[in-house]
């Protein structure tokens, strides 16, 4: 079974897939409010420090906020380094930590985030001082980027663990599920091929697998015994009918014995005939019953070569053909097999050649070919089978000719029968003239 | 011809008594055992030379005691004399150990006649490179047939057919004999190819030759004799 039609691999697929992209979920959120909020920080930080950096201006004048920023740019932190910038109205700087005025504006107190020449980023607030200085003050993002980039080397890890972990669980407990279900899969494809002892396995853990498992049992019990029950109508039927026929055919026997009179004799030898007819009528009902409940019943079905078995019918045929004055060809390709019940095709082709022969008259020819598939096919050129008889013929006391013909009309109901048994389907058509009965596997035009 | 002793398993009166008496008439003695558990005992414990089984007992069934007897290592050949007579009942008698089986209702001649060729086939008297009989040969390994000395052509399946035949030599063969073990079929074809086919192989062993061989037993079967 392929990755995606086994129920399990897409369930593992799907749980891998929904893991990978939470954790993704998840990542992006995190850095996100990690992001917002150390920028808030960093900004609250650059707007005290420009706040305090104005006070001073405004109380000590410019020389003293010059030195104060000298002091603070000596005292770097090397985490946050802090960046300083006092410069003319036309940028050109008077001390700082930073030689170009960025691109912000000091008219409106802007801020935000600019890159320094030696490719830093920092976040600046920029304040015009008076009308001719103005002073910058910045703070780098490097803390921020590297915590980022620890949360993501974080939940990188977590996130391969977590996808690891899903996956090891869901890979054990999908195959723990997977055998327990093919077990059960196993128990009903021998089940389904005809051998009911077979006990779907319980696991005694009380799960909804198990009560599948319980509830299959109790049904494949209540089949065994329901074929059981079938099985047991049938052979008592055949029991309780036949051993009274047996006593009136020894009864008509003695009474046999008892007369000299040739009219007598005739007399009970036909009803002793008709005894015979009534019990081939009703092997013939069981058969077909049997073989219908045991349809999709693979016990009993062995490999066969049914070239041998076609070829052997024929031959057993071929001499009464001839004393009929009927031409029976055989066209058999050899090693013809397919798993079967031997006696059932033995019996079907034995019915259909026998049938063949009776409706072709003398002069006629009747053909057996088998070819693979297995696909065997007996075509005559008698009177044909009438277009709206083709299905009907199957059924059970249905004959084309209700008059005249010997039996019951069961010899093809039959042997549709014992073909379904076996897996195979029995079709009449137009042989063009003729009847021509095609035996294939079922389901296969 | 032997006298054969006989156990017969059956817990219907009627067929007990037919059986008795047809099988008394070629002078073989019958026992019976009324129920399954007696007759297992006694074909188990007692000496006899072959047992006639109905299936359907009141206590178990002849598959069981067939298969309990062969279990045991009990190599007496069987009969099985049932009112289950479909293909597949058969086939399950014969899987199950049983080496021949017989329906109900049946035809005293061929209940003699299977009796018969089981007892001959059990006592190996069938197992010879070449049988004689008459004026008849039949060589097995080279597959030929002759009479008075000339060679009678056969094809391979009329071969069987004769030797057959030649292994029942003198018995009556019937029908469903000759469809079981020559044709290998567990069925009636309801149709006459077994007499054709019999009469086929007849006009062989008989045309050019003045004493017919090969004798059509009325409502029983055939049975080769000799001249």
């Amino acid at each position: 079974m392929g990755l995606f039609s086994s129920l399990f691999g897409r369930l593992s697929l799907i749980v891998i897939l929904v893991s990978i992209l939470s954790a993704a979920a998840l990542w992006t959120m995190t850095e996100w409010i990690v992001r917002t909020e150390t920028q808030a920080q960093i900004a609250r930080s650059v707007d005290t420090d420009i706040a305090g950096l104005a006070d001073i201006y405004i109380t000590g004048g410019p020389g003293e906020l010059r030195q104060r920023m000298d002091d603070r740019l000596q005292l770097q932190s090397s985490g946050d380094r802090r960046y300083y910038l006092l410069a003319t109205p036309s940028g050109i700087a008077i001390t700082g930590n930073i030689r170009q005025w960025p691109e912000l504006s000091s008219e409106n107190s802007e801020a935000g985030l600019v890159s320094l020449p030696d490719g830093t980023a920092i976040f600046a607030r920029a304040t015009q001082l008076n009308p001719d200085l103005k002073l910058l003050v910045g703070r780098d993002t490097a803390a921020q980027s590297a915590l980022l980039n620890r949360i993501r080397i974080a939940f990188l890890i977590a996130g391969f663990l977590l996808v690891l972990i899903i996956f090891v669980i869901g890979y054990f407990s999908t195959r723990r599920l997977k055998n327990r279900i093919g077990a059960i899969n196993d128990a009903f494809r021998e089940i389904g091929s005809g051998n009911l002892a077979t006990a779907v396995p319980v696991d005694q853990r009380g799960d909804e697998l198990d009560e599948l498992s319980r509830h299959s049992n109790a049904m494949t019990s209540r089949l065994s015994a329901l074929i059981a029950a079938h099985r047991d109508i049938s052979d008592h039927t055949a029991h309780e009918l036949r051993t009274p026929l047996m006593h009136l055919d020894n009864r008509l026997v003695a009474a046999m014995r008892e007369t000299e009179d040739s009219a007598h004799i005739a007399t009970l030898g036909r009803a002793r005939q008709d005894i015979r007819d009534i019990v081939t009528m009703l092997d013939s009902l069981l058969d077909i019953a049997s073989s219908r409940a045991q349809k999709g019943d693979r016990t009993g079905l062995s490999e066969c070569d049914v070239s041998d078995i076609a070829a052997e019918i024929a031959e057993l045929f071929a001499e009464s053909a001839e004393d009929m004055g009927i031409d029976l060809r055989t066209d058999i390709l050899p090693g013809v097999e397919m798993m079967a019940n031997p006696a059932h095709l033995q019996r079907i082709l034995s019915n259909l050649l026998d049938n063949a022969l009776k409706y072709t008259p003398r002069g006629g020819t009747v053909k057996l070919a088998v070819r693979p598939g297995p696909n065997i096919t007996v075509r005559d050129n008698g009177p044909g089978v009438p277009e709206n008889m083709r299905d009907r013929i199957f059924e059970r006391f249905v004959r084309v000719d209700a008059s005249g013909a010997k039996g019951h009309g069961l010899g093809l109901a039959l042997s549709q029968a014992l073909a379904e048994r076996n897996g195979l389907i029995i079709v009449c058509r137009d042989a063009q003239p003729g009847a021509l009965f095609e035996i294939r596997p079922e389901g296969r035009d | 011809m032997t006298n054969l002793r006989i156990l017969h398993v059956e817990d219907d009166e009627q067929t007990a008594n037919m059986v008795t008496e047809t099988m008394a008439r070629t002078g073989d003695r019958v026992t019976t055992a009324s129920n399954g558990k007696d007759g297992l005992r006694r074909a188990s414990e007692e000496s006899f030379d072959l047992v006639i089984l109905d299936r359907m007992l009141p206590d178990m069934t002849g598959i069981d005691i067939v298969a309990k007897l062969r279990a045991a290592g009990v190599a007496i050949p069987v009969l099985m004399l049932s009112a289950l007579g479909r293909t597949e009942n058969r086939i399950e008698g014969l899987d199950a150990g049983v080496d021949d089986y017989l329906a109900k209702p049946f035809e005293e001649e061929e209940l003699v006649a299977r009796v018969r060729a089981l007892h001959r086939r059990a006592t190996g008297q069938a197992h010879s490179a070449v049988i004689i009989f008459g004026d008849m040969e039949c060589h097995i390994k080279a597959r030929t047939a002759h009479r008075q000395g000339r060679h009678v052509p056969l094809s391979p399946k009329e071969f069987e057919l004769f030797k057959y035949f030649m292994q029942n030599a003198g018995e009556i063969v019937t029908r469903e004999m000759l469809l079981h073990n020559v044709w290998n079929l567990n069925f009636d074809p309801q149709t006459n190819v077994i007499d054709v086919n019999v009469g086929r192989l007849r006009r062989k062993l008989e045309e050019g030759f003045d004493k017919p061989v090969l004798e059509t037993i009325w409502g029983a079967g055939y049975r080769l004799h000799a001249v």
